[in-house]
């Protein structure tokens, strides 16, 4: 670690602990077990620190990262979470559905460089009032060897961690004569499809203003059809528009590549898309390029248009798809990166996460240009509670990212769209990318079956939860 | 008033420049940052980003608004309230190699702030800025300051202004907050040579010529503002997304909200940058929303940017710096949509006459 | 503003000890809306109350805060209290600085200051709360009760002699369930039939009870007091009014079919009855087995090539044209007896189960003891019809055994082991009966005494020590085993061996899927809880009774039949509920109608609605929490991203604001 980073993480908590300082630690429980194992504690005269002070919640499945997130904002030094035993929750599966949230949101705290000595959860029963003492003497040890809560810190100066290159083949080149052929396809395709009534619009690329660059279009007329494009600047996400779309048109096809179509599946599961008011186009895609290089997430893939849509576009040709097979799983560029920031200390993650949440603007493209956030308020909007600060700081804008990072896990697919618009150059894409991970390794590979439980919404009794006190 | 102009090598431009940052003033520059650049204060000369062409990724206009800014604060103790105004700025600040759009941006900013009731909180801030632009060698394909009245070498809002040469820089002074930051800098720098203004004139030509945008006529404002009720705005604006990039890096929007961030005990009220593309924007308590279609709040972005204009003032908000469109993430193009909006109007008014 | 009132309770020494009362008091008049602050040596006495009543009334309080003990004791107390000065009860909120506080933190600096954050937070929250009024469920005074077997039948009598009416479904066409096979119960040796049958004529007698047999439940929804239960009445084939049970028929069918009452031991026809004294006490034609069955013609009719059970029939009761029929229920509470199967797994099929005809379980042994059974109540060899001399009876064949069987104890095996010797050592004098056994469980009234009359009086010879195989030789079954009393092994030439296999729930539990209630990994319905809710499920309106919660014997059974019978009538007893009001809303203006809130809500409350404009014209589905299944856990609120559900009492805002106030005291925070 640099000297700068060696010097701002000692900086960080604004220099030295104060004299029988005692850290502050926020303890969300449940009412059934831990609120009254809490009580049987008091009961039995147990003695421990008077470090923690009590939310009471009806169940652990009530508890929400934001609640955690808040705690630390408004300067907790640690948080513990506590409920039922899995099995004995008075609601059934509370606290089975949370354990998976737990897991997540934990794995993220540490991906992005949060101390976990501040963070603990645990299953505590009504009849564990040694155990609640014991728990509470433990946490407070832990948040206590961690100090005060650091502030925000600039990052100034600081070099930041070299992340290994992202490296691989790519999608195979496709010569210039076919990819006049393919756009050619393409055209006279859509026009065919809005011609026949098919279609009530086709939702495409045609040329921006600035060289190189398409720009999303949802074609109405065989002319717009004629003006179609492809290519490596077709980066956009099309999948964003298709509800849009499909406001105007019983039926449209939309061109996609085979990195976005998995959005779909998503959309469907969560009753947002009917798939059979979708025409899936897909082409054979060189690779997409937003600043030159070809995107990290291309150099894995073969550029094969995905077989599940319904019409597969090839130099050579146009033919039928809507094969149920999967396509081939690609290796994902950016894992090596990923695993370079797992290997470094946290607070040197803290500090490469941190100089990024500083830059964000709240611009909200991020969520914009996602097709699976479709809520029709953000929750960063909500005012009555206010769970996400509005203020453009450090502050504000790591729980902004996090809440962001925690609502797509288990359904991001990785079309890295967040990444590419992002105007601070954050790189959302090792978070979405980390968490699909972390939620394939925990819970079983991502369901990309719209028939499928989403993970975060489903549970297994034998699910892990080595991390639980 | 006497204009005076000097010729500086890098050397002495850099050593310039550390004299400021070991000075009682805040120097604030381009800075390499992860890959980007973006304005941040200087530790020190070396760092600074100082290029023929480039712009930042963002203005600098979040050094006299910021991004986040406390209006007030308060504490309670049972029935009393104590309120506390923020402190004023503490240290006075030079903004350093700003191009002259974001200059001319910050004029823009001044007209809003300064001007009928002056924002006590950017006034304090403007007071105590020094601006020093840095002109363009060349265009980049985004840019079109020219199309909107500006200049690749405008003088606006700036105090001092560095003109690119082959073989060093020429720095021209521009107002006498300028000549006061030069202060005794100068002993020692050679002073610019008679024709320097003709290539200036020369360089701002050849930059104008890189920049392949039609002008903006002024009188497209009335068009535009005429063309309220158009058709044509649902249709140009369909594939914005709605988030705020445009607004944010844009040198001359100032648009916020603003919230109390309070608990228990105390709080502040806060105002943070926020955008008309928005949905919230405009909606109102009851529910209503005047603004509820991406073709009204793209509309209102266009006319704001283009139309909408206090008496006196002759020129458009949008400084042409192309920001907006390099990092829209549709790709949308102001300049192109508001070349095509005023066409669409006008032919619709020809057909209502018809 | 508010006017909150914060009473601040000594409770004698146990919070003033550690906690400085008059700092706590001080604190809480600086928070901003405290509008009356108090404190007085023990709040619930009927006088600390009575200062809560006169400070509400005198101060126009309209929130309330106690700092005292825990809300588990004390909250319906101080809740009453407000409610009696005409304050909303939910609009009282208690800070527990004893148990969580002076109890357990003897520093009183420490102490006392998180006394006075956990009274702000309450404070905080409390601004926030809102009045609740409970919420009124109707109650349709109607049960329901699944499973015709002793517990349904105790249960549904139980409910009926109260003055409720009953619906009782039973999927075979007699009532009866296991205990209709049983030939002596323990440790009385009752015929269990003739126990039994009398309760099954009452039944079909009651006039408050509406039997349907052969039939099932296919459909439940709705809340408590309030489901709607879609049954579906297999068809006969014989009208259940006309028949008089004469047999007529049967004597005629050609059709030949492994009778399962008898446990396959024995054959019946396709039309039959399960044993005579079955109620109704008619016959039923087996769709299934009938020579007519899936007949049709090349242009599609139905066929009969066999008429000849309608023939023989004088009353002509046979309707080879009946159909199915689907029959809609309202009811208050629903109660589930569906009783248990007895499990052939790894272990049985060891000890030769299904291999050699003469090792059968615990429910073939009972029917061939039975005098209605296939043997006429003697004791046969299935090989060759021989009497047995020699019988091994081995317990707990798939009980106990994590690895090949189920890990639970099966309750009755050890008495009704003891039965079967009993009653082999009555009827074949000369025969010896060998029990392989881990241990004796013999628990109940009686029980013990019993094993020791088949010991001591029937000389059965019980043998600690496992069964390691089975296998034929010589006509024999040899039974090697091992004697852990006197470490010798142990082998015995049987004629015949019965195997006291696990009880299992019926299909495993199926029926939990359809009440959507819980069931653990064996498929035994889940009790609310196990010591002091054993007869209600989690799901209100919902109850259990008998093995389909767990093995047990029929004392315990009954018993527990008439607990479920209780529970029912007591809901039944109010024309309405009154619920807790602190459940789920959702706003339905912003619903995206993603559902995930449905997936993970426990308790099926949430529901899809329509969202139509004035046209008809469907714009969306939204989502909508029912509030009289919804028990309030929030899950559904944190899984809606968008933050569209919000729980009343425990709101976003009361947490927002109760989190805000626990964060170091301000001068530490330094803002």
């Amino acid at each position: 670690m640099s000297d700068l980073a060696t010097s701002a993480v000692r900086h960080a908590g604004a220099a030295a602990v104060p004299d029988g300082w005692q850290p502050q630690i926020v303890a969300l429980v449940c009412n059934w077990c831990t609120y009254a194992g809490a009580d049987m504690a008091g009961t039995t005269r147990l003695e421990y620190p008077a470090t923690v002070r009590m939310v009471r919640f009806p169940c652990t499945g009530r508890m929400s990262p934001l609640m955690i997130l808040r705690a630390f904002e408004q300067g907790a030094d640690g948080v513990l979470v506590s409920g039922c035993h899995p099995g004995d929750c008075h609601y059934v599966q509370g606290n089975l559905v949370a354990r998976r949230r737990f897991t997540i949101f934990r794995s993220l705290m540490d991906f992005l460089g949060i101390d976990l000595r501040r963070l603990h959860f645990a299953w505590v029963s009504a009849a564990e009032g040694h155990k609640w003492a014991r728990v509470v003497k433990d946490v407070s040890a832990a948040v206590s060897a961690a100090g005060p809560l650091p502030r925000p810190l600039a990052t100034d100066g600081w070099e930041g961690p070299v992340l290994p290159a992202a490296e691989g083949e790519g999608p195979r080149e496709i010569p210039a004569a076919d990819s006049v052929a393919l756009r050619d396809h393409l055209r006279r395709t859509a026009v065919e499809l809005l011609e026949s009534g098919r279609v009530g619009v086709v939702i495409g690329h045609r040329r921006g203003s600035l060289p190189g660059r398409l720009v999303p279009v949802m074609a109405a007329t065989a002319a717009e059809c004629r003006e179609l494009e492809w290519g490596e600047g077709a980066v956009n996400n099309l999948v964003t528009y298709a509800a849009t779309a499909l406001k105007g048109a019983e039926k449209a096809a939309l061109v996609v590549k085979a990195c976005e179509l998995h959005a779909l599946t998503g959309l469907i599961r969560e009753g947002q898309i009917a798939r059979e008011r979708l025409l899936l186009v897909g082409l054979q895609c060189p690779g997409v390029r937003p600043e030159g290089g070809l995107a990290a997430k291309c150099l894995g893939c073969s550029g094969a248009p995905h077989p599940a849509c319904d019409l597969l576009l090839t130099p050579e040709g146009v033919r039928e798809g809507g094969s149920e097979a999967p396509a081939a799983a690609n290796d994902d560029a950016r894992d090596r990166q990923i695993a370079h920031l797992e290997s470094l200390p946290a607070d040197e993650r803290w500090l490469y996460w941190q100089r990024q949440f500083a830059r964000c603007l709240r611009c909200y493209a991020c969520r914009a240009v996602c097709p699976l956030c479709y809520c029709s308020t953000c929750v960063a909007d909500k005012h009555r509670p206010q769970w996400v600060p509005t203020t453009i700081d450090a502050r504000g804008n790591g729980i902004w990212n996090v809440i962001r990072a925690m609502h797509l896990a288990g359904r991001c697919t990785g079309c890295d769209e967040c990444a590419r618009v992002c105007p601070a150059d954050i790189r959302l894409d090792l978070i979405n990318r980390k968490l699909a991970l972390e939620v394939e390794r925990q819970f079983g590979a991502a369901g990309l079956d719209p028939g499928e439980k989403a993970a975060l919404v489903d549970f297994r009794m034998e699910d892990p939860e080595e991390f639980i006190l | 008033m006497d204009r005076t102009a000097w010729v500086l090598s890098e050397t002495e431009l850099r050593a310039w420049l550390q004299s400021l940052i070991a000075g009682e003033r805040t120097v604030v520059a381009p800075v390499a940052e992860d890959g980007m650049v973006v304005y941040r204060p200087l530790a020190a000369a070396e760092r600074a980003v100082l290029e023929p062409r480039g712009k930042a990724r963002w203005s600098p206009k979040e050094f006299l608004f910021p991004r986040t800014e406390a209006l007030y604060s308060y504490s309670f103790k049972g029935d009393a309230v104590t309120i506390t105004d923020p402190p004023p700025p503490e240290r006075p600040q030079v903004l350093f190699g700003v191009r002259s759009c974001d200059a001319a941006g910050l004029a823009r900013l001044d007209e809003v702030f300064l001007s009928g009731r002056t924002d006590p909180l950017y006034a304090a801030r403007r007071e105590s800025t020094t601006v020093v632009t840095a002109g363009c060698a060349a265009a980049d394909p985004e840019c079109f300051c020219t199309a909107v009245g500006g200049s690749p070498l405008g003088e606006e809002a700036a105090d001092l202004q560095l003109v690119p040469l082959d073989d060093g820089w020429l720095l021209r002074v521009l107002t006498l907050r300028g000549d006061e930051l030069i202060g005794e800098a100068a002993a020692g720098w050679s002073a610019a040579p008679a024709g320097s203004g003709e290539r200036v004139a020369a360089l701002e030509r050849e930059v104008a010529a890189q920049i392949g945008r039609n002008p903006v006529p002024q009188e497209w404002a009335r068009v535009l503002e005429g063309g309220f009720a158009s058709a044509s705005w649902d249709r140009l604006a369909a594939h914005c997304l709605g988030c705020s990039i445009c607004a944010y890096v844009c040198p001359s929007c100032s648009c916020f909200d603003m919230n109390h961030d309070a608990n228990a005990w105390c709080g502040e009220q806060c105002r943070s940058w926020d955008a008309c593309t928005f949905v919230p924007f405009t909606l109102h308590a009851s529910g209503h929303n005047p603004r509820a279609t991406r073709g009204e709040r793209y509309r209102q972005r266009v006319l704001h940017k283009f139309a909408f204009t206090a008496d006196g003032e002759a020129h458009f908000r949008c400084v042409g710096c192309g920001r907006c469109v390099a990092l829209c993430p549709a790709g949308l193009d102001i300049s192109q949509i508001v070349t095509a909006a005023a066409a669409a109007i006008q032919e619709e008014g020809a057909d209502a006459a018809r | 503003m508010s006017r909150v009132g914060v009473f601040v309770c000594h409770c004698g020494e146990n919070i003033a000890r550690n906690v400085k009362v008059q700092e706590v008091v001080d604190f809480a008049h600086q928070v901003p809306g405290a509008a009356v602050t108090e404190h007085y040596p023990y709040m619930c006495s009927a006088p600390g109350q009575q200062m809560v009543i006169d400070a509400i009334r005198e101060h126009g309080l309209d929130r309330v805060v106690i700092a005292a003990c825990s809300p588990q004791l004390h909250e319906p107390t101080f809740r009453a209290a407000a409610a009696q000065a005409g304050l909303n009860p939910h609009l009282v909120e208690m800070a527990n600085i004893r148990e969580h506080c002076s109890w357990v933190h003897h520093d009183p600096i420490a102490a006392s200051a998180k006394a006075c954050q956990t009274v702000v937070a309450a404070v905080e929250r409390v601004k926030r709360a809102k009045p609740l009024d409970p919420i009124e469920v109707p109650v349709t005074k109607r049960a329901l009760v699944i499973g015709g077997g002793v517990a349904g039948i105790r249960t549904a009598l139980d409910i009926a002699n109260s003055g409720q009416p009953v619906v009782l479904v039973e999927r075979q066409p007699s009532l009866g369930g296991n205990m209709s096979r049983l030939s002596e119960t323990f440790p009385t040796l009752d015929c269990s039939q003739c126990i039994l049958t009398p309760l099954m004529v009452q039944v079909s007698r009651h006039p408050l009870i509406e039997l349907m047999t052969y039939s099932e439940v296919t459909e439940v929804s709705g809340y408590v007091g309030n489901f709607t239960v879609r049954i579906k009445k297999k068809a006969r084939h014989v009208r259940v009014e006309d028949c008089t049970a004469c047999g007529d028929c049967a004597v005629v069918c050609p059709s030949p079919v492994s009778n399962e009452f008898d446990m396959g031991l024995s054959t019946r026809k396709a039309i039959y009855i399960p044993f005579p004294q079955a109620v109704p006490s008619s016959y039923t034609l087996d769709a299934d087995r009938c020579l007519n069955a899936n007949l049709q013609s090349p242009t599609g009719f139905r066929v009969l090539a066999c008429v000849k059970c309608d023939e023989a029939c004088k009353p002509k009761a046979i309707d080879f044209d009946m159909q199915p029929e689907i029959v809609e229920r309202q009811v208050g509470a629903i109660i589930v007896a569906t009783g248990f199967d007895l499990q052939i797994g790894q272990q049985a099929k060891e000890c030769g189960y299904g291999v050699y005809p003469d090792v059968m379980d615990g429910l073939e042994f009972e029917r061939m003891l039975s005098a209605s059974g296939p043997t006429e109540g003697e004791v046969r060899r299935p090989s060759d019809g021989a009497t047995p001399k020699d019988v091994v009876f081995i317990q707990c064949v798939g009980s106990r055994n994590p690895k090949h069987g189920v890990p639970y104890c099966s309750r009755i095996c050890c008495m009704y082991t003891a039965k079967h010797a009993l009653l082999l050592r009555h009827k074949v004098p000369e025969s010896r009966a060998f029990v392989f056994y881990m241990d004796i469980r013999a628990g109940g009234k009686g029980y013990e005494e019993f094993v020791h009359r088949a010991m001591e009086e029937e000389r059965v010879m019980y043998i600690r020590g496992r069964v390691s195989q089975v296998y034929e030789e010589d006509g024999k079954l040899k039974v090697l085993g091992v004697d852990t009393l006197s470490g010798k092994q142990v082998e015995i030439n049987a004629d015949m061996v019965v195997l006291a296999s696990a009880m299992e729930p019926t299909d495993h539990g199926k029926i939990a899927g359809t009440l959507r209630i819980a069931a653990d990994e064996h498929g035994f319905l889940k009790e609310a809880h196990p010591k002091l809710r054993p007869v209600e499920t989690l799901t209100a309106g919902i109850y259990l009774a008998g093995a389909a919660q767990a093995p047990k014997d029929i004392p315990d059974t009954v018993a527990q039949a008439s607990a479920a019978a209780a529970k029912g009538m007591e809901l039944l007893s109010h024309d309405a509920l009154e619920r807790d009001p602190t459940t789920a809303h959702v706003n339905q203006a912003a619903c995206a109608g993603c559902f995930e809130c449905l997936q993970v809500c426990p308790y099926g409350a949430i529901e899809r609605q329509e969202v139509r404009d004035r046209q008809g014209n469907l714009l969306r589905m939204v989502a909508w929490s029912n509030p009289a299944m919804c028990e309030g856990c929030g899950l559904c609120a944190v899984t809606c991203r968008g933050g569209f559900i919000d729980i009343a009492g425990y709101s976003d805002d009361q947490v927002f604001a109760q989190l805000g106030a626990l964060g170091p005291l301000p001068e530490v925070l330094g803002r």
